[in-house]
């Protein structure tokens, strides 16, 4: 199965909204026992200031937060449920912030060492002989594929991108990019988000376990 | 006075500079410490502080975007996090503390990674806790172990960590739902 | 064994275990069709109750046969599966024991369910408000129960059966108990466990014609006279499980007649139990001791290579919660005084 070329995955919730981002600090979060004192201590604070704050927490999880987009992204799996766990808890003590949206984006990186199976990824979905004619041994760059309506019925957005992996060591490497968008439009707020989030956190985890499966089948891994 | 926003998506840089004022009559007043972030190609500024004759630096205003800045230094380096420092959990649970006794934690753990329904017990030293945990740790108190590799700096190593799972006190909304429910429940339930 | 239907006459007390980690049940065909089921368990594999496979198995009428649906204790490792008996058993009553304040302890319950939307691990009272729900909906009958009430009788077959728990006292407790919980609701990430000892639990009593059976659930012994075990032998007129604090000689010798039969179900707690002790204290008193499921020694589960290593190199123990499905079938004549139990086994169940 292609599940084990996985090499790195990273997970991203990118919430979008109307945020006050000098309030998002480590010492806050420890405040409302949202994460350890001692990590609201080590905290790696890059700025903390009305438009925009980064901070790094522990070596699990990177916060941005601007007056419209709150971003939330790690690459130490094991820490992706407390970092669910944060997103409810910051947003219970935000319970009125106006919220349009919100996305889960899974970015898993596999390992493709065989030359054949690398180009195989490009030519299954997007196939290259019709190129043939005017370009020398054509190859798909990324591609970038978008469900027309969401398959559960809710408003927003369903894609997945393939692309060259710009992570992995070794150079062949794919990135698959499942992009989950939630839109709410202009009625959803804080508890809006939380129950957006506990409804479709497991769901978008199997969707993604859904394409790499699927593409394990198409490119026979 | 206003500074641009940031668009939304684009991942700034950040830059701090010095930039020096003069008054009406040309002289030199003080130094700016002024905080810009680089999207794409602009510059758009996020604040500035003066800096007075004892070197003291004053609160952060919001200012114009310089024309003319200079001695452009990156603010400390990037926040620290990268990607390419990453771990991979080979296995995952949820548990809760059944037992604590003389320092050894007995728990029930459910495989989350697999999605199992069959029960694990573990049994692990309170030790094996970070400091504040250890402090909060009761019978009942949920968890998330997780064991895998992790990859730092090209170096893989294998990890283990066990995390109590924290959570806000519930809100009012949730403490109605309970109380409509019991209210439900107790009106129209054909009690004896 | 033959899943064959009992006769009108014939009484039957099946206990089913699953190994100590997915909840027991016991179920009783008290004459003429009439059926009772107490508890609830599930094969955790397939979330199939197993009671109300038994039942199926069996072919009754699961919408008019079953006449109660007991619930000895609220907490979900006592009744997995109890609220897919209760949607199919439509005419049964629900019985539960008695909490005096009963706005109070339905606050509980809802209260105890907004943690599954955090995590479904939070929550431990999941399967009993599924019940209420069912009960709600279906307009079921309810029935709190408390100690020395009749809730069941064919009085020409001379069939009683009675509840010897919970006492007054405990009920009391409860309800201080419930008060600490609710203060203490918003507390995060606490999983309520079960707290020992447990006297909240049912105990039945069954006459049926002259013979007599105890179902003692997991109630157990304390100091406290006013409740468990001590308040039944002091105040009140053995199928139990096999909890270290369920023994008391008192309980042998002023209860149950000479060498009863007596039926365990293993009991995830402290190691597992019953432990080697336990079983020769049962054997002492009686040579018809038998076990859902002997206590195999708990193994990893089996995963891949790397696994072993890992847990071996942090230090940390783990073990299996094995499912092990077993049924101990008791039958005897209602109207025959000198009738004896027959008693079959199916899976892994033994004697002792």
């Amino acid at each position: 199965m292609l599940q084990s070329n996985q090499q790195v995955r990273t997970l991203g919730v990118v919430v979008l909204g109307k945020f006050n981002p000098a309030i998002i600090q480590p010492y806050w979060l420890s405040g409302k026992k949202l994460i350890q004192e001692s990590e609201a201590k080590s905290a790696n604070i890059e700025i903390v200031h009305p438009q925009l704050t980064r901070i790094t927490i522990g070596d699990w999880l990177f916060l941005e937060v601007s007056n419209e987009r709150f971003e939330f992204r790690s690459s130490q799996e094991g820490f992706f449920p407390t970092m669910k766990d944060l997103i409810l808890g910051i947003f219970k003590s935000l319970p009125e912030t106006p919220i349009s949206g919100f996305g889960i984006n899974h970015i898993m990186h596999f390992l493709i060492t065989n030359p054949q199976k690398y180009f195989e990824f490009g030519n299954t979905y997007a196939p290259l002989q019709s190129w043939n004619e005017i370009m020398k041994e054509p190859r798909l760059l990324n591609l970038h594929i978008i469900e027309n309506k969401r398959r559960d019925g809710r408003e927003g957005h369903f894609s997945l991108k393939i692309e060259p992996s710009n992570l992995l060591e070794i150079k062949k490497g794919v990135a698959l990019s499942v992009n989950d968008h939630i839109a709410f439009g202009d009625k959803g707020d804080g508890l809006t988000l939380i129950k957006n989030i506990i409804e479709c956190w497991e769901p978008s985890f199997e969707r993604a376990t859904e394409v790499v499966d699927k593409i394990s089948v198409d490119l026979k891994y | 006075m206003k500074t641009a926003n940031l668009e939304s998506g684009i991942s700034p840089q950040l830059f701090e500079y010095d930039s020096e004022t003069f008054n009406d009559q040309q002289i030199h007043t003080n130094v700016k410490n002024i905080l810009v972030y680089e999207v794409g190609h602009r510059l758009y500024e996020v604040g500035h502080r003066l800096k007075d004759t004892r070197g003291q630096y004053s609160d952060f205003t919001e200012v114009e975007i310089p024309k003319n800045p200079f001695n452009i230094n990156r603010i400390g380096k990037n926040s620290g996090y990268d990607d390419r420092n990453y771990s991979t959990a080979s296995y995952s649970w949820i548990g809760y503390v059944t037992s604590i006794n003389k320092g050894i934690i007995k728990a029930n753990l459910r495989d989350v990674k697999n999605n199992s329904t069959i029960k694990e017990e573990m049994e692990f030293n309170i030790q094996d806790l970070d400091a504040e945990d250890a402090k909060m740790v009761e019978i009942g108190s949920v968890f998330y172990w997780s064991i895998g590799y992790s990859f730092r700096n090209g170096t893989k190593r294998k990890y283990s960590f066990i995390r109590l799972k924290r959570l806000p006190s519930f809100s009012d909304e949730q403490i109605n739902n309970a109380l409509e429910w019991a209210k439900s429940a107790n009106d129209n339930l054909n009690w004896d | 064994m033959d899943y064959d239907l009992p006769l009108d006459h014939i009484a039957e007390i099946t206990l089913i275990g699953t190994g100590g980690g997915y909840g027991e049940s016991c179920i009783i065909h008290y004459g003429l069709n009439n059926w009772a089921i107490v508890d609830s368990c599930i094969d955790p594999t397939t979330n199939i109750c197993l009671p109300l496979a038994y039942l199926q198995k069996l072919g009754i009428d699961l919408a008019k046969d079953v006449k109660f649906v007991l619930c000895t204790h609220w907490h979900d490792d006592h009744i997995r599966g109890l609220s897919q008996l209760l949607e199919k058993c439509t005419s049964a009553e629900f019985h539960f024991a008695r909490a005096n304040d009963r706005m109070k302890f339905l606050m509980w319950v809802g209260l105890d369910f907004q943690k599954v939307s955090q995590d479904k691990t939070l929550s431990s009272t999941k399967e009993f408000k599924r019940c209420v729900d069912i009960a709600q909906s279906n307009k079921i009958q309810i029935k709190q129960v408390n100690a020395d009430q009749r809730i069941a009788a064919i009085q020409n077959l001379g069939v009683y059966i009675y509840t010897l728990s919970p006492s007054p006292a405990t009920m009391n407790n409860f309800d201080h108990e419930i008060a600490q919980l609710i203060d203490n609701y918003g507390v995060p990430g606490i999983k309520y466990l079960k707290q020992a000892p447990n006297d909240k639990s049912v105990v039945l009593f069954l006459k049926l014609g002259a013979h007599v059976a105890i179902l003692g659930a997991d109630l157990e012994v304390s100091d406290n006279t006013e409740t468990g075990w001590l308040y039944i032998l002091d105040h009140s007129t053995v199928v139990r499980d096999g909890s270290v604090n369920g023994y008391h000689d008192r309980i042998w010798l002023e209860l149950l007649t000479d060498s009863p039969i007596a039926k365990l179900t293993p009991w995830n707690k402290n190691g597992g139990l019953p432990t080697a002790d336990m079983i020769n204290k049962y054997n002492k008193k009686t040579n018809k001791l038998f076990i859902t499921s002997s206590g195999k020694e708990r193994s990893m589960l089996k995963r891949d290579k790397s696994f072993k290593k890992l847990t071996e190199v942090f230090g940390v123990k783990i073990k299996e919660i094995r499912y092990a499905y077993g049924l101990v079938r008791s039958r005897i004549d209602i109207t025959d005084n000198n009738s004896k139990w027959d008693v079959q086994l199916d899976g892994e169940s033994c004697k002792l």
